[in-house]
């Protein structure tokens, strides 16, 4: 049996707002009472809404689910095209540290090392409905970096 | 100046208050998620945006104090793929 595969790293925020507005207000998460009296404290005001600090947090949390799964479906993707290209290369990781441009982790033969950088708008039109187009700008983008 | 990513609660400045007032529900909080930072500020989206992908510049001079989550982050996951039984 064959186990492969390769790590999913995320350092950018993309918050999903849609998701935060949707859960009632019964269900968000708990802020500390004393989460609460540090506000309370620091902020003079009576109209620190902490509902709208919960829905910050799920915002937050439900966008970092939503790029790991994009990651995820990115880095399969890519595994398919070394596959298709039959380059000598595996896949290590998969890294969103910048808005701009992600990061694909390769090692080659003899572990030699790659660092391809591919626009984000690249990356989000493989995953949301990869067109050959798509797949073979991903192609010039791996064998410009001598993948 | 480095704010990290997340969550954050901006207590505006007076300079602050007069540029984003109309957005800041009259408490003098600005309320949004750090996305990116440089020299002028931090580029935050805000939490009442019908623009969820636009960016607002919150230059350093704009708020007296934040709060930002500063959640540890979390560990690169590992996908396992390619199985052959």
């Amino acid at each position: 049996m064959e186990t492969t595969g390769f790590d999913i790293e995320i350092a950018v925020g993309r918050p999903d707002w849609e998701a935060a507005k949707r859960v009632p207000s019964a269900q968000l998460p708990v802020v500390s009472e004393g989460e609460k009296e540090f506000y309370r404290k620091l902020f003079p005001t009576e109209h620190m809404d902490f509902d709208r600090l919960a829905r910050l947090r799920v915002a937050w949390d439900e966008g970092r689910k939503r790029l790991e799964k994009t990651a995820e479906s990115l880095g399969r993707i890519v595994v398919e095209v070394l596959d298709e290209i039959k380059a000598d290369w595996r896949l290590d990781a998969v890294v969103l540290r910048r808005p701009d441009f992600w990061l694909l982790v390769m090692t080659g033969a003899k572990s030699s090392h790659a660092n391809v950088e591919i626009p984000r708008a690249l990356g989000q039109d493989l995953v949301e409905g990869p067109r050959s187009e798509d797949r073979d700008r991903l192609k010039r983008y791996l064998q410009d970096a001598g993948v | 100046m480095f704010l990290g990513i997340g969550p954050v609660v901006f207590r505006l400045s007076s300079e602050g208050r007069g540029v984003f007032g109309a957005v800041s529900k009259d408490d003098g909080l600005l309320v949004g998620i750090v996305e990116m930072q440089d020299d002028h500020g931090a580029w935050v989206s805000l939490q009442d945006s019908t623009a969820p992908y636009q960016l607002v510049l919150v230059k350093w001079a704009h708020f007296d104090t934040a709060v930002i989550d500063q959640l540890p982050p979390p560990e690169p996951r590992r996908v396992r793929i390619g199985f052959k039984n």
